[in-house]
């Protein structure tokens, strides 16, 4: 489905080019979750953006991205467009900003169905109404409320309503259940599951937090400072992690609070080359000290 | 809405009130004695006793306190009493010119707003370029020329040179054009840089980016996120401007020779006709609450979070 | 490194239109206020390289001398209005409370009348002449900036160094002079520098309109007045007074951006 081939990213400072991807490669099979961990500024949000082709004008690309054979680097803009929300889209993290506070929850589903299907704004909202009731928003009332009078929780399911409102091929979610309070954070992750289960969706899930990717992927990529440190199936890295900046994140999941720290404090050195550990599971080789 | 509107006509008002101190207030601080300046401007031979009578009689002598209540009293009825120089009432010489100074106004406000949306919108899309470049150029190069002169460039080339517009005076269509325009021109500057850096800020807002994630055409995140969005700001800028038009009016005014409001202020000014310059405070103070009345009720109108708090986020 | 050499340059300008002010009288080539009947409305010569104007008076020196008003003008409003905004902003932003709510509901009054006909009615009322000018510029001039400031002291009473003097009982005076005007200063300063070109512009204006500078002074707006009857004749008495304030007001709005580039540039 989607195919990560030596992504290198840099985007343009004031200070210059800096880099912020390195090398990454990775695959996500067609009805499969892959997720990726890593703490803030890994390169894992760089990623999605890179596969959304977002801010094309302040980056800069080396490999490739290649979604269903077709090279995304290579579309341009108008074919890009017609992808963004249709076959690919993006749940971002902090929902509360991603809406137009000026702009009713109902437009935003119209606007983004009127983008790729010639739909008559009556009969996108009758279909807004019932994708928000399948993710447990069933008042239709929702459709005429703005931004503001709605919760971080309720928004966040909307958003993913909206995603899901014309049955996308790949659903990348950005870091989906942060900054809700827990309850909410388990009740979307489910709802997730369920829609992935339901459609079979292949999915990208980003988060720093290892729990939330731990329930859902089928393949775990760890991330840190712009390349991947292992990269394999969820069951063996979650039983037996390689790396020991896997084994540390591993030792902290359950654990939320030390876990930002646990991330800040593994000094260990990002070198070495990926190499294959096991079949389909690849583990970044560490220097050893002595 | 209601508390937020009624919070800031509560303010506006005070204001209002402020400026009619102001114009009260004028008559006082001038080092010219207006009681004199009547008799010297209507050759009246000035006698101890005419003037004592004379202030007596126009209760020059009662405290400031109640000089001022009757004088505010009278100037909500719109009697702001009669002009030293021509006897006819303040209200009915300043009424009789307004619909020029009106059109003028009405007519550069209009171009203000559709040249600055068109250039400002388009630069911003345009940023980088080197038509971007070229046109902030010519932009900056523009806000540094005064407009009283530009207007003498304009008549000198399209008028006198090229005998395309009448050159002087009032009556057509193509009368206005000329003054509108070099009215406007004072402020279309300001107006492209506002809208284009407000719309810069705007498109790197997070809701504008979520939107072309969701493939939504980049004509409609403009018209709909990006302009939308800076809707409050412009009009709270342009309900301000509207005053500044009515007040720039008198230099453009006088360049063209044409006899507005602002013209005539000027004129009776060099006159000492205080009357008239009081009626003339006291009306732009009126208009600036119409003015800013009618932004933040378009403000509400586009902003829900106005409406609902009573306070603009 | 492209902000430096705006900054750079501009600033070389700056300080070429300071000189040219100041050396007018070695600069200009004759006596700017010598008429001469005889020679009146000259085209270019040598003797006169800029032409004479309707009383037969030097267009070039005319020119140079003007540029000492309008300089002298706009800075002395800049250091007396810095002053003003200075006390007004930090007193009612300080001491806040009613003190604070009076003076913002006086700076509301300021602000709603048009600057320019406010400017209008101060200089009608005290009669024209150049100190009156300056009265009325200053009066429209200070009022924004005091709000500016005003809320400036706000946020900053907030922040957290200063709570911090405060609890270890640093005296207000102190906590004023040490953490409060430094930080406000420069950047008053800027926006100050900032609007230097839009009092040139309102000099010219209402000196144009005869409310400024008395008769025989050499002032742009003045010269451009005077030049009106002879528009058709000698349209160059009329554009070099204008080239010569925009050229200013050019240069000053440019090193205002250059500066406000170099110093801040997340932008005020």
């Amino acid at each position: 489905m989607l195919e990560i081939q030596q992504l290198s990213i840099w985007i343009q400072t004031e200070n210059g080019e800096k880099q912020v991807v390195r090398d990454a490669s990775m695959m996500i099979p067609a009805g499969q979750t892959v997720g990726i961990v890593g703490e803030s500024g890994s390169g894992k949000t760089m990623l999605c953006h890179a596969v959304m082709q977002l801010f094309r004008d302040s980056r800069r690309y080396n490999g490739d991205i290649l979604f269903e054979g077709r090279s995304l680097l290579a579309m341009d803009e108008q074919e890009m467009r017609q992808l963004r929300g249709n076959d690919i889209a993006l749940i971002m993290q902090n929902p509360i900003a991603m809406f137009n506070p000026l702009v009713t929850v109902g437009d935003h589903f119209v606007e983004t169905m009127q983008a790729h299907t010639p739909v008559k704004k009556q009969q996108a909202l009758k279909i807004a109404a019932q994708q928000l009731a399948r993710f447990q928003l069933p008042d239709p009332s929702i459709l005429k409320k703005y931004p503001h009078e709605l919760s971080g929780g309720m928004l966040q399911r909307i958003m993913i309503a909206l995603a899901a409102s014309l049955s996308p091929k790949l659903l990348l979610a950005d870091e989906p259940t942060t900054a809700l309070d827990t309850l909410t954070q388990l009740e979307i992750l489910e709802e997730l599951a369920l829609y992935q289960q339901q459609t079979n969706t292949s999915m990208l899930i980003v988060s720093h937090d290892l729990g939330v990717i731990a329930k859902m992927a089928d393949t775990i990529v760890v991330m840190r400072r712009g390349q991947i440190m292992e990269y394999g199936p969820a069951d063996c890295i979650l039983v037996e992690p390689v790396h020991s900046y896997t084994q540390a994140l591993l030792a902290a999941k359950d654990n939320k609070y030390s876990l930002e720290q646990l991330v800040d404090a593994w000094t260990g050195e990002v070198s070495g080359e990926l190499y294959e550990y096991r079949q389909g599971h690849w583990v970044r080789q560490e220097e050893t000290s002595c | 809405m209601g508390r937020f509107l009624a919070k800031r006509l509560g303010s506006m008002l005070l204001a209002f009130f402020g400026m009619t101190i102001i114009a009260f207030g004028l008559i006082r601080v001038i080092p010219v004695d207006p009681v004199e300046a009547y008799f010297t401007m209507n050759q009246i031979p000035i006698s101890e006793e005419g003037l004592a009578s004379m202030r007596e009689e126009e209760g020059y002598n009662r405290p400031l306190l109640v000089q001022y209540s009757t004088w505010l009293v009278d100037a909500m009825t719109l009697d702001f009493g009669e002009s030293f120089v021509s006897k006819k009432s303040v209200t009915a010489e300043l009424l009789q010119r307004f619909h020029v100074t009106l059109t003028l106004a009405a007519t550069a406000f209009i171009m203000i707003v559709t040249v600055s949306l068109t250039v400002g919108i388009w630069s911003a899309t345009k940023r980088g370029g080197f038509i971007d470049w070229l046109s902030r150029s010519f932009i900056f190069t523009l806000a540094s020329m005064p407009s009283f002169w530009l207007a003498f460039v304009f008549v000198y080339i399209v008028a006198l040179k090229w005998g395309l517009l009448p050159l002087m005076g009032w009556g057509s269509f193509a009368h206005v054009i000329l003054p509108a325009g070099t009215l406007a021109l004072g402020f279309i500057p300001y107006y492209i840089r506002l809208i284009r850096s407000s719309m810069l800020e705007e498109v790197n807002k997070p809701h504008v980016v979520f939107a072309r994630a969701r493939g939504v055409k980049e004509s409609v995140i403009i018209r709909r996120h990006v302009v939308k969005g800076i809707l409050p700001q412009l009009v709270t800028s342009l309900a301000m401007t509207c005053g500044g038009l009515l007040g720039g009016a008198a230099i453009i005014e006088i360049v063209f020779t044409i006899s507005g409001v602002g013209r005539f202020v000027v004129e009776s000014m060099f006159a000492r006709d205080y009357f008239v310059l009081q009626g003339f405070i006291v009306m732009i103070g009126g208009l600036y609450i119409v003015f800013n009345f009618v932004a933040d009720l378009l403000c509400a109108l586009v902003d829900p979070r106005v409406r609902i708090k009573g306070d603009g986020a | 490194m492209k902000k430096k050499i705006a900054l750079i340059s501009s600033s070389v300008l700056v300080l070429l239109l300071i000189a040219m002010a100041i050396f007018a009288p070695w600069l200009a080539p004759n006596d700017p206020y010598a008429t001469n009947m005889a020679l009146k409305l000259q085209g270019f010569s040598t003797d006169y390289p800029l032409g004479t104007d309707y009383l037969g008076r030097c267009v070039l020196s005319r020119l140079l001398y003007g540029a000492r008003v309008s300089l002298f003008i706009a800075l002395s409003v800049l250091v007396v209005t810095l002053f003003i905004s200075m006390f007004v902003g930090l007193l009612a932003g300080y001491v806040g409370g009613i003190v604070d709510l009076v003076l913002m509901r006086i700076c509301d009054i300021f602000l709603a009348i048009p600057d320019f006909v406010f400017a209008l009615v101060i200089v009608g009322a005290l009669g024209g002449g150049i100190r009156n000018m300056f009265i009325a510029i200053v009066l429209v001039s200070w009022v924004g900036f005091a709000r500016i400031i005003r809320n400036m002291v706000r946020s900053l009473k907030e922040s957290t160094y200063v709570q911090y003097a405060r609890t270890i009982g640093v005296p207000k005076r102190k906590i004023m002079i040490r953490h409060i005007v430094p930080f406000v200063f420069p950047q008053i300063l800027l926006l100050k520098l900032i609007g230097l070109g839009s009092t040139i512009l309102l000099i010219s204006e209402l000196s144009f309109l005869g409310l400024g500078v008395s008769a025989p002074m050499a002032e742009w707006g003045m010269m451009i007045s005077d030049s009106k009857t002879y528009l058709m004749s000698h349209p160059m008495l009329m554009f070099l007074p204008g080239i010569m304030i925009s050229f200013t007001v050019l240069i000053l709005n440019w090193f205002g951006d250059a500066l406000r580039e170099a110093m801040d540039p997340k932008a005020i």
